[in-house]
């Protein structure tokens, strides 16, 4: 158990919140060794375009707030900026949507974020009432979105058990390099996977998670993404 | 270490019948009737109303047997049943199957007296087995405790252990007539106080018991199960069907992953990750079970077919390859052997088609079995044996006989039957099977079985787990 996961999941639970903010989910991740995109927390549009500079254009944008779990539906996330002028104006925009729905809401800032290449993959997790943690893994957005193509096992998994679950998927020809597509690292898969099984088993208060996306390309796997749901607390 | 109270539900000193009866259609007497069939132990009727039952001293109750009891056998009406296991905990009874329903499973009085019940059971430590079951057998000693008919043959090393009674029963009466043996079977209906992963440990160190079957509606103490299983498939095969797959996760979700898992993702992983065989139903679980128990483990994934028939034997190898074996086409060299012996219009590709050329088929399968078994091309043998052929005893005869010749060489090599006859041809099936070469009905079942068992073995194989002789 990472002291730094720990703190945050602390941290939420003081806030009365049973969901992690995104930048608190792959600080955890981080902690556990799993790589994810370079992320820069900013206050203000003028912080972002710093940001973005630092990270180098294109860049991506998400909301950050205790109120909002899934950024998309409130106008949050902001992908392929290319310029200051596209992340000044992104930021008000997103600002802006989430206020009409939201009204006057506790807003943290954004996530200025680096733009990965790679296919897209997921990890998740989810409770059984018989069987505890469970860790998913699928490859491709429309893989798992359309045709469910993911496979699940009890954790924690053991090496054995991650290349089981990759080389039962339909989609595992998207990642080893089909009609000349780029190969993904099969390691760095196996890898995360042991490692999101280590926090599974770390910490028995999530409820739930997701990474996803998480792209791979021949050099690793990066997070794009990521939640984790708590355990309520009853009170 | 076995766990003593569930070896005194299989391996009892004494068993008690309370509700012992003479009267024929009555429980206690197809109960009493059963028990006295084969078991050799000590029996005690009770029943307050008979002074004998089947010949033996019937006593009024529990407290008036002089001598202690291993386990009881309770088949009396569910109200007076917590009463009886007082009595029976107070005298240090090991363990009791109730055969008994209307408990938990008839609604929230019958819950309260299974509660009743179990407290009592608790209080002197009495394993339970039931409510709502239809009983155990220990096949080994004789022992027919439940609501089925006769005492099964011994020498059998299968166990089964089944959450539904009568399909369990009809499915355990479908195998024996397959001429398949069993060690112990357990109907345990509720489940009120015995654990899926309690009796998985106990078959796990029982030496009679070599392949375990479980006909499985839930898993109580998922986790418990999973971490046993796993400690039990790397020294012996688990075959486990599921029903209750297909309904939906209702639940809302708030993650993406939680809303793609149906109900049975759980079971699923938990069997592929513990290599427990899963069967898609009874019958899967029958003929997986016997593939495993009569004949040794694949090395590999590559099927031989024999056939007296070309098109079952390419459906045969369609179904094969579905099922992830591999039909290879044989070696010239071998292929060179096998036509000089069959007409110059059959195939020797493999599926190795010999026509109908029936006057021959007792020296054809036989000579082409052996070739293929000698052959290093195929790890498996699939014999087609379709109606003329099963219409022929001397051709299952010359079958069995050579696979078994073939199987008391060196090494090793499964080989299965598939079926395909007649009603009237169901006799010389049992020519085969009696000398355990596995039938399986039609291409379908068995390429399903075979490619069931090979799943296990790639189980094994990619743990680099040994399965040296079995």
């Amino acid at each position: 158990m990472t002291e730094e996961a720990a703190n945050l999941i602390k941290m939420a639970r003081d806030e009365g919140r049973n969901f992690m903010l995104e930048h608190e989910t792959k600080a955890i991740l981080k902690s556990y060794g799993i790589s994810v995109t370079q992320d820069i927390f900013c206050r203000t549009p003028d912080e972002a375009v710093h940001a973005a500079r630092r990270i180098g254009y294109p860049v991506a944008m998400k909301i950050v707030s205790p109120q909002i779990i899934h950024k998309t539906e409130y106008g949050g996330v902001r992908l392929n900026l290319a310029n200051d002028e596209n992340v000044k104006s992104a930021f008000d925009e997103m600002v802006s949507s989430a206020r009409k729905r939201l009204g006057n809401f506790d807003l943290r800032g954004v996530l200025v974020s680096e733009m990965v290449r790679g296919h897209e993959m997921i990890i998740g997790s989810m409770k059984d009432a018989q069987f505890g943690q469970m860790i998913m893994f699928g490859i491709g957005g429309i893989n798992v979105e359309v045709f469910r193509d993911v496979s699940y096992r009890l954790v924690p998994i053991e090496e054995i058990d991650a290349l089981e679950m990759i080389s039962e998927l339909k989609g595992k020809k998207l990642i080893e390099g089909y009609r000349g597509s780029e190969k993904v690292d099969i390691n760095g898969i196996v890898s995360t996977l042991i490692a999101v099984s280590r926090l599974l088993c770390d910490f028995d208060e999530i409820d739930e998670m997701d990474l996803n996306p998480i792209f791979g390309n021949a050099r690793g796997v990066k997070v794009a993404d990521a939640r984790i749901i708590l355990s309520k607390v009853e009170s | 270490m076995k766990d003593e109270r569930i070896d005194a539900i299989f391996n009892p000193k004494s068993v008690a019948l309370i509700g012992a009866s003479n009267k024929e259609g009555k429980m206690g007497y197809v109960f009493a009737k059963n028990i006295t069939d084969g078991y050799r132990g000590k029996i005690y009727m009770v029943n307050p109303s008979e002074e004998q039952v089947l010949g033996l001293k019937s006593y009024p109750d529990v407290r008036s047997i002089p001598d202690s009891i291993d386990l009881a056998v309770i088949v009396i009406p569910a109200k007076a049943v917590p009463k009886v296991m007082e009595e029976l905990a107070e005298k240090g009874t090991k363990a009791a199957v109730v055969i008994t329903a209307g408990f938990s499973e008839a609604g929230p009085e019958g819950k309260k007296l299974e509660e009743e019940m179990m407290v009592a059971a608790n209080k002197g430590k009495i394993k339970v087995v039931g409510p709502n079951c239809f009983g155990i057998y220990n096949c080994n000693i004789g022992l027919n405790a439940s609501l089925g008919v006769g005492t099964p043959p011994k020498g059998g090393d299968i166990s089964f252990v089944t959450q539904s009674g009568a399909y369990g029963m009809a499915i355990f009466a479908f195998a024996l007539d397959h001429h398949m043996k069993f060690a112990k079977i357990m109907a345990h209906g509720n489940k009120a106080g015995i654990e899926d992963y309690e009796i998985l440990r106990y078959l796990g160190e029982d030496d009679e018991t070599k392949v375990i079957c479980l006909f499985l509606e839930s898993v109580n103490k998922g986790r418990e199960f999973f971490e046993e299983a796993k400690k039990i498939t790397p020294k012996k095969p688990i075959i486990a069907t599921k029903t209750g797959r297909t309904a939906g996760a209702a639940r809302a979700a708030a993650s993406h992953t939680a809303a793609l898992a149906g109900s049975f993702t759980a079971y699923e992983a938990a069997f592929k990750q513990s290599g427990i065989i899963f069967a898609r139903n009874g019958m899967d679980l029958i003929n997986i079970a016997k593939g495993l128990d009569w004949q040794p483990l694949p090395r590999g994934p590559r099927v031989g077919i024999v056939t007296n028939s070309g098109g079952t034997g390419v459906e045969l190898a369609d179904l094969c390859e579905e099922a992830g074996l591999v039909v290879p086409e044989l070696s010239a060299e071998t292929q060179e052997k096998i036509k000089e012996l069959i007409p110059p219009y059959a195939s020797a590709r493999n599926p190795v088609d010999m026509t109908p050329v029936w006057p021959r088929f007792v020296e054809l399968y036989s000579r082409i079995i052996k070739i293929l078994y000698e052959s290093n091309e195929v790890d498996i043998i699939i014999p087609i044996i379709l109606q003329r052929a099963a219409m022929m005893p001397e051709v299952c005869q010359a079958v069995a006989d050579t696979v078994n010749e073939c199987l008391a060489s060196d090494y090793k090599k499964p080989t299965y039957v598939c079926w395909v006859s007649v009603r009237s041809a169901q006799g010389n099936m049992d020519i085969l099977q009696k000398n355990r070469v596995p039938c399986f009905d039609w291409p379908e079942r068995t390429a399903r079985a075979v490619g069931a068992i090979y799943g296990y073995v790639e189980f094994l194989k990619r743990r680099a787990i040994s399965f040296e002789g079995r």
